[in-house]
């Protein structure tokens, strides 16, 4: 039984992993590009939503809307006027800016919100449902469900879309996107900013559910990078079943060891995968390059 | 004799001797202390330059290097009673056997797994100087056995300690930089498919270049944690540390032997005075994300970094650079 | 009256290297059908990518219906109806054959034409339908290429670049496909092709184009190129490239 509440508990959290890689994995898959802010911008997005919440009295489901419209923005804006020159001289150059961008937000966070740690807490946040033996805080039923609602219409987006098939053509082949006339440069502004509004998304549903603090952001994108490492760097499917995997392997875990120790989960993951299969086992998208 | 080849080869015995003679001139502790640190830095950015700079494949394990290195040499000291001082570079020998086995992980690829497996493993170790807690003390951290000896000569000992590792290391930067291995780095930097080609190991070459850098770093990490006489996994793994070998690389000059040299020793004296002025309260976060805003800027508007940029500007013609040979040209080679 | 293409003087190479064409001149009146042939090196490919936007030229011009296209983007160069299929596999290969067309017709907002020219290509190139849902990257290297000379027919170009369209297939897949072309020729398309398989190519096409070292060395009749014992001996005979040609004529006569 106990086994059972790790299962249950595991697809729910694996639901937001989901989310919170699935931006990294398209980011990766356009630009050849790990996004080593990514953690840091659903942090960011965490501290927006508790802010809003704390100010404005608005609900973070509803500041979800709000940040995705401002960080589709400012990660399209990025991705124009920084990443893509560096893109083209030298994707390492992108790599250390993201790793900038990363401590530029972790940096500001801790001088506007000091360095100690934040929740969002909501009228519904404490309430628990049993069913059977198994308990499910009501805040995991919701994250997952809002978790699962914006990445099937990110997945619509991606399939049945001019825009979507645009950016998964550009992920495969650029250069023939290019020969079939995608403005591969307009593409991948786009997808960056999607990617980053991802991520937007992913903060409250993550501040609801963990408390955060200005460099917990760390901690996430080591568990974010072996979640897209097991679904093969630019899968997008494989990066869902992976969340999956990792969320169940990591609540069944804590089920047995401290809760500190199940992030190893993580890691062990990370390094039987780039031992026995570097190109991950879902995936076949990402081949060459940095 | 050619006197500008003389002074060519032989203008860094000018500073060189500078810096040796200062500590006799009475150098206060707080500009002992920056020297030292500036020295600590510049020898870690020159060792973060032989991976990240000379082949091209960006480290973020050099941190994970320094705490592993604070921690083992920490751990022989408190319990084998084995001076930090003397078992340093030892422990720089542990930690570039560990980089060997992460780069067989991570180097026998190209692509992005170099960068995820580096940052992952200082992650860990951090995890592990955290979380072992009956070995390393958990967060309280360890305390060390005081050196025994003059505290005034404390300050220069520390000085020319890290002087000397920092001439080694700008010396194991020239010496690869003129052999056929560093050759090889820049040719896997440039295009590690033709260097592959023209018959470089190139497994081997990234995971040598790897090993020696980490060298650096775990010795700096070990001297310091004496340094500090002690180690904790907030100070061991204080990703500024990581944050400022690139940067100071990048500031200086990426893939240069001085880059990275006169990167540290621009930035470090200023961000200790920045620091200084800041209020407290905010001090390290301002530092932090000022220090991010560096990064962007200059891998935006001078990824060259300075030493290069100035070159040009004086030369106004670039530094012969192994150059990209197109495709079709290569196969019309008729047999 | 000005030609459908007109390539003037054009010289260009890649990155910091030397010029791989050195001034390249071609004339292509609509409606023409022009194989290049040439040994290896030649510039055949470069000629192809420079027209396409790939690459920009040095020197000269690339005028297209009058208008300089030599310094646009590939996919401004496709909007202007000059359709490439480079060598070797060029679908999308996580997506399907079906989403391949579409990216096709990626830039086409009118869904009833869309619908109505993948109709035309699956008539012509029956693969498509037949393996509409499959990905395109499982697919042969023969299917893979009729997919992409399918997806490149969906805007019904002015101008289509075919290069080395047989290489890699076996020789009765690789006459198939040229049989595919010449299809596409009599419905009115104006088609550059670059055949490493001279026989063939010259063959297939109207005209003939010879490529040496950067530069259009000879043009002529297609058929007559291939009866001309000068160009036999110097380009069909004993090069190093016609060995392929040797074993593939020897193929079909064995089929």
């Amino acid at each position: 039984m106990l086994l059972l509440q790790g299962l249950v508990l595991g697809v729910l959290v694996g639901g937001m992993y989901a989310l919170m890689a699935s931006g990294l994995t398209l980011i990766f898959g356009v630009m050849r590009l790990i996004n080593i802010a990514h953690a840091a911008v659903i942090i960011f997005a965490s501290y927006l939503s508790w802010q809003l919440l704390r100010v404005l009295g608005i609900d973070p489901l509803i500041s979800i809307v709000i940040l995705v419209v401002v960080f589709f923005i400012g990660g399209a804006l990025l991705q124009k006027y920084v990443l893509s020159a560096l893109i083209d001289k030298d994707l390492s150059l992108a790599l250390l800016a993201t790793l900038g961008v990363a401590n530029v937000l972790e940096g500001m966070e801790g001088a506007l919100w000091t360095s100690s740690f934040h929740a969002i807490n909501t009228g519904y946040s404490d309430q628990t449902y049993h069913f059977g033996d198994v308990y499910v805080p009501l805040i995991r039923i919701i994250t997952f469900v809002a978790s699962v609602i914006i990445l099937a219409g990110l997945y619509v987006l991606l399939t049945h879309t001019n825009l979507g098939r645009a950016i998964r053509a550009t992920t495969q082949n650029r250069a023939i996107a290019q020969l079939v006339g995608v403005n591969v440069n307009r593409i991948t502004m786009i997808a960056f900013g999607i990617g980053i509004a991802v991520a937007a998304a992913a903060g409250p549903l993550m501040g609801m559910y963990y408390p955060f603090y200005p460099n917990s952001h760390w901690g996430w994108i080591g568990k974010l990078m072996a979640i897209v490492v097991l679904g093969g760097l630019g899968s997008f499917r494989g990066t869902l079943v992976a969340a999956l995997i990792l969320g169940v392997a990591e609540q069944v875990t804590i089920l047995y060891v401290p809760a500190n120790w199940a992030a190893t989960v993580f890691f062990v993951f990370l390094f039987a995968v780039l031992i026995v299969r570097p190109q991950g086992f879902f995936g076949h998208v990402a081949r060459e390059s940095l | 004799m050619n006197a500008r080849r003389v002074i060519a080869v032989a203008w860094p015995l000018a500073p060189l001797v500078i810096l040796i003679a200062l500590p006799f001139n009475g150098l206060n502790g707080f500009l002992l202390d920056l020297f030292y640190f500036t020295f600590t830095y510049a020898a870690m950015s020159v060792g973060w330059n032989i991976i990240g700079g000379y082949a091209g494949y960006i480290s973020l394990a050099n941190l994970g290097f320094f705490g592993l290195g604070s921690y083992v040499a920490g751990l022989t000291l408190s319990h084998l009673g084995w001076p930090i001082l003397l078992t340093a570079p030892l422990v720089g020998v542990v930690c570039a056997l560990v980089a060997a086995v992460i780069g067989w992980i991570a180097l026998r690829t190209r692509g992005p797994s170099f960068v995820i497996v580096t940052l992952a493993f200082t992650f860990i170790v951090q995890f592990l100087a955290l979380n072992l807690k009956d070995i390393t003390g958990g967060s309280a951290g360890l305390y060390l056995p005081l050196l025994s000896m003059d505290p005034l000569l404390r300050g220069d000992l520390f000085y020319y300690y890290m002087l000397g590792v920092l001439i080694l290391s700008i010396a194991v930067a020239i010496g690869i930089r003129r052999s056929r291995f560093g050759l090889g780095l820049i040719a896997i930097r440039e295009d590690e498919g033709k260097a592959e080609g023209s018959g470089i190991n190139t497994s081997v070459f990234k995971i040598v270049a790897f090993m020696i850098s980490c060298w650096f770093a775990g010795v700096a990490g070990a001297v310091h944690a004496q340094y500090l006489n002690y180690v904790d996994p907030d100070l061991a793994f204080e990703l500024i540390i990581m944050l400022n070998m690139i940067v100071m690389t990048l500031l200086g000059s990426r893939g240069t032997v001085w880059g990275p040299v006169l990167g540290a020793f621009i930035l470090f004296p200023l961000q200790s005075y920045l620091v200084y002025w800041l209020p407290s309260t905010i001090a390290g976060e301002v530092h932090l994300a000022l220090l991010g805003v560096v990064l962007v800027l200059i891998a935006r508007f001078m990824p060259e970094g300075l030493l290069v940029t100035l070159q040009k500007l004086i030369v106004r013609r670039p530094p012969p650079r192994l150059q990209a040979v197109p495709a079709d040209a290569a196969t019309s080679a008729r047999p | 009256m000005t030609a459908l293409l007109e390539v003037e003087g054009v010289y260009a190479g890649y990155g910091t290297g030397g010029d791989i064409l050195q001034g390249v001149d071609l004339r292509m009146e609509k409606g023409d059908y022009v194989c290049i042939i040439g040994p290896n090196g030649a510039g055949k490919s470069t000629l192809m990518r420079v027209i396409a936007g790939v690459i920009a030229p040095r020197k000269g011009k690339v005028l297209f219906e009058g208008r300089d296209i030599g310094a646009r983007r590939p996919d401004l160069v496709f909007r202007e109806g000059i359709v490439t299929v480079p060598q070797g596999r060029n679908t999308f290969p996580d997506m399907t054959v079906w989403e391949n067309m579409l990216m096709g017709a990626y830039s086409i907002r009118d869904r009833a034409l869309v619908k109505q020219r993948i109709d035309m290509v699956i008539e012509l190139l029956p693969v498509v339908a037949e393996k509409r849902h499959v990905r395109a990257g499982l697919l042969s290297g023969g299917q893979q290429k009729q997919v992409e000379i399918g997806r490149a027919m969906l805007v019904d170009p002015k101008l289509l670049i075919l290069d080395e369209p047989t290489m890699g297939l076996e020789p009765r897949i690789a006459k198939a496909v040229l049989e595919r072309v010449a299809l596409l020729r009599q419905a009115g398309t104006t088609i550059l092709m670059v055949e490493q398989n001279a026989r063939l190519g010259l063959a297939a096409a109207q005209d003939g184009c010879v490529m040496e070292l950067g530069r259009i060395k000879l043009r002529g009749r297609g058929v007559k190129m291939l009866e001309d014992p000068e160009v036999s001996r110097l380009y069909l005979g004993e090069e190093a490239g016609t060995d392929i040609t040797r074993r593939n004529q020897n193929g079909e006569k064995n089929e």
